[in-house]
């Protein structure tokens, strides 16, 4: 008996999950994969301990918050990986094996991207709903708490899908010119630093229209964008969000664009790759 | 979730047919060139020299290539239009490394075979199974990085069995073994024909594995059809008669010439082909009729090898 083409995407983006943290892999690849994994858990983990002793209702980090703090170590995390699950069957040529079997190029596709975006939403979205049930477990009304702020739910799910797939689309694109890892983890992590200070650099110094659109050069400035707009929370006076004064809406809609654009790009590239 | 089957294919029709299929790279290179052939079941050779079009007809008719021009069928499927259908009862054995490293061989098989649709327990029985044919059952928890070539290879071949296909398509499987690795590995692939009753389609430049391995022989050549018949055929229509005599060789040549028989000398031997009217009683006829004393009449066949190459058999016999 063979099965059909969602059990062959499904076996392939099992597959290149597990090898997104390095199982069936060399132990550097699990060490780097899982521990930075694990370092973006550490900032709930801190505020899971201050709730513990200190008096009930003190927050210092909440959901809303946790992509910017952790966004760095996203970052390095899809800079280790992309390359890992796409890179290697263009270096091994295994590609061959995988395109001469029942498997599209765009099922390919949807399976490392499926992938990839799974292992960061997972990396994301573990300390937020940590950050909330902890909480409630660490305040006199767990229950009341819950119910107070079950609506965060669907922000930290939006917000989290967001950040995977645009993260994963990106870096995934990026990984797929080369199949020299080395390059393609300088390339990614180059990418978002550098856009990321640009946009930060343009909105200070910028003034008008100019500076109103200058943060949605940055892929962290349209994804903090995204997530404060989801939240429905106020950006800080003085953070860059108010300097730029743009509503949330348009980093939803650069988040899409950022998305949709590099998923085409990757999807052209499979199917213009030579095997 | 199960898929279509195979379709209906009459077991006269052809494993593989083409026409007028041809492959243009840029406006210079002609890689196929209007090539109509049918190939049946079996265990069947593509020859040719290196640069022959061999690996872009496989990747033509493994769908990794668009055709220029014409058209293929493989198993009844259009190799255009049915690729993903096709795939699924294919195995392909490149011939360049395609193998990751860091994974073990039973970890490999294994994800190939759940890559080609395979239920996760259908899967693991599989890839023990082909690990075990193949010869790597006891080494199957190794890194492939750590492998020999000759049993780099045998992943691959187990990789291109796992899922039970119907046709297997081997391009130069033998690359890079030594003499004994190649023996070993013609050997598989014989069995693995024999008793996996799969049709397998083995290309390579090396007539003699061929001749060990095939029972149908397709020669291409500058991407053209030179020939594509049985291996008998190929060398029955090669078998000679050779003859020598005490004297007076060039007037006996001459003389069945004349009588319609193809000759050609070797040394100081005359070679009459055979593939017409057995040439015996006019040899005998002739060089009594010369009074000449018959040293040798002895029949020979060429093998593959000296069929394609006249001009190394001529230089060696001298």
């Amino acid at each position: 008996m063979r099965l059909g083409r969602a059990f062959v995407v499904l076996a392939l983006l099992s597959y290149s999950f597990q090898a997104v943290f390095g199982l069936g892999r060399s132990t550097v690849a699990k060490v780097i994969a899982i521990g930075l994994a694990v370092v973006a858990q550490i900032p709930a983990l801190v505020q899971l301990g201050i709730a513990a002793i200190a008096p009930a209702g003190v927050e210092f980090i909440t959901p809303e918050d946790y992509f910017g703090i952790v966004s760095l170590v996203l970052v390095l995390f899809c800079a280790f990986t992309a390359p890992e699950i796409i890179g290697r069957d263009q270096r091994t040529r295994t590609l061959t094996l995988y395109f001469s079997r029942a498997l599209s190029r765009s099922d390919y596709v949807t399976a490392k991207v499926g992938s990839l975006s799974l292992a960061l939403m997972l990396v994301l979205l573990t300390p937020q709903l940590l950050l909330l049930i902890g909480q409630a477990v660490a305040g006199d009304d767990t229950l009341g708490y819950l119910r107070e702020n079950v609506d965060e739910l669907a922000p930290i799910l939006g917000g989290t899908l967001t950040v995977g797939l645009l993260m994963a689309v990106i870096s995934l694109t990026i990984a797929s010119q080369t199949s020299r890892r080395a390059l393609a983890t300088g390339v990614v992590l180059a990418y978002f630093i550098i856009f990321t200070a640009l946009g930060s650099i343009l909105v200070e110094t910028l003034t008008g229209g100019a500076q109103k659109y200058a943060l949605l050069l940055s892929p962290f400035g349209v994804l903090e964008g995204t997530v404060l707009w989801l939240f429905s929370v106020r950006p800080e006076p003085e953070s860059e969000f108010t300097k730029a004064g743009l509503h949330g809406r348009y980093y939803f809609v650069a988040a899409v664009v950022y998305t949709v654009v590099p998923l085409a790009l990757l999807y052209r590239r499979l199917q213009r790759l030579a095997v | 979730m199960t898929v279509q089957a195979l379709p209906d294919v009459s077991p006269t029709a052809p494993l593989i047919e083409t026409r007028e299929l041809s492959k243009r790279y840029g406006k210079q290179v002609l890689a196929v060139d209007s090539l109509s052939v049918a190939i049946s079941g079996g265990v069947t050779g593509l020859v040719g020299a290196n640069g022959a079009g061999k690996s872009t007809l496989i990747k033509i008719l493994l769908g990794l290539l668009d055709p220029t021009g014409g058209s293929a069928r493989v198993l009844g499927f259009d190799v255009r239009s049915e690729r993903p259908s096709l795939r699924r009862w294919l195995g392909y054995m490149p011939e360049h490394d395609c193998l990751p490293v860091d994974v073990s061989a039973t970890d490999f098989v294994l994800h190939m075979a759940r890559i080609s649709g395979l239920p996760a327990a259908a899967a693991r029985d599989r890839a023990a199974e082909v690990l075990r044919h193949v010869g790597l059952f006891e080494e199957r928890y190794r890194p492939i990085g750590s492998y020999s070539t000759g049993m780099k290879q045998r992943v691959k071949l187990a990789q291109a069995l796992v899922h039970d296909p119907r046709l297997l398509v081997l391009d130069e499987p033998t690359n890079g073994l030594d003499p004994q690795g190649r023996d070993e590995m013609l050997s598989l692939i014989r069995r693995v024909g024999s008793e996996f009753r799969m049709s397998i389609l083995m290309s390579s430049h090396l007539l003699g594995e061929i001749e060990r391995v095939c029972d149908n022989l397709v020669v291409i050549d500058g991407g053209r059809l030179m020939r594509s018949d049985t291996i008998s055929s190929f060398v029955e229509s090669m078998a000679v008669l050779a003859v020598e005599v005490s004297a007076k060789r060039d007037e006996l040549a001459g003389r069945l010439t004349r009588r319609g028989f193809e000759v050609s000398e070797e040394g100081s031997l005359l070679m009459v082909a055979m593939d017409g009217e057995p040439p015996y009683d006019a040899v005998r006829d002739e060089a009594a009729d010369l009074e000449v004393g018959l040293l040798r009449l002895e029949q020979r066949r060429h093998n593959l090898e000296d069929i394609f190459r006249p001009d190394e058999v001529e230089a060696k016999a001298e």
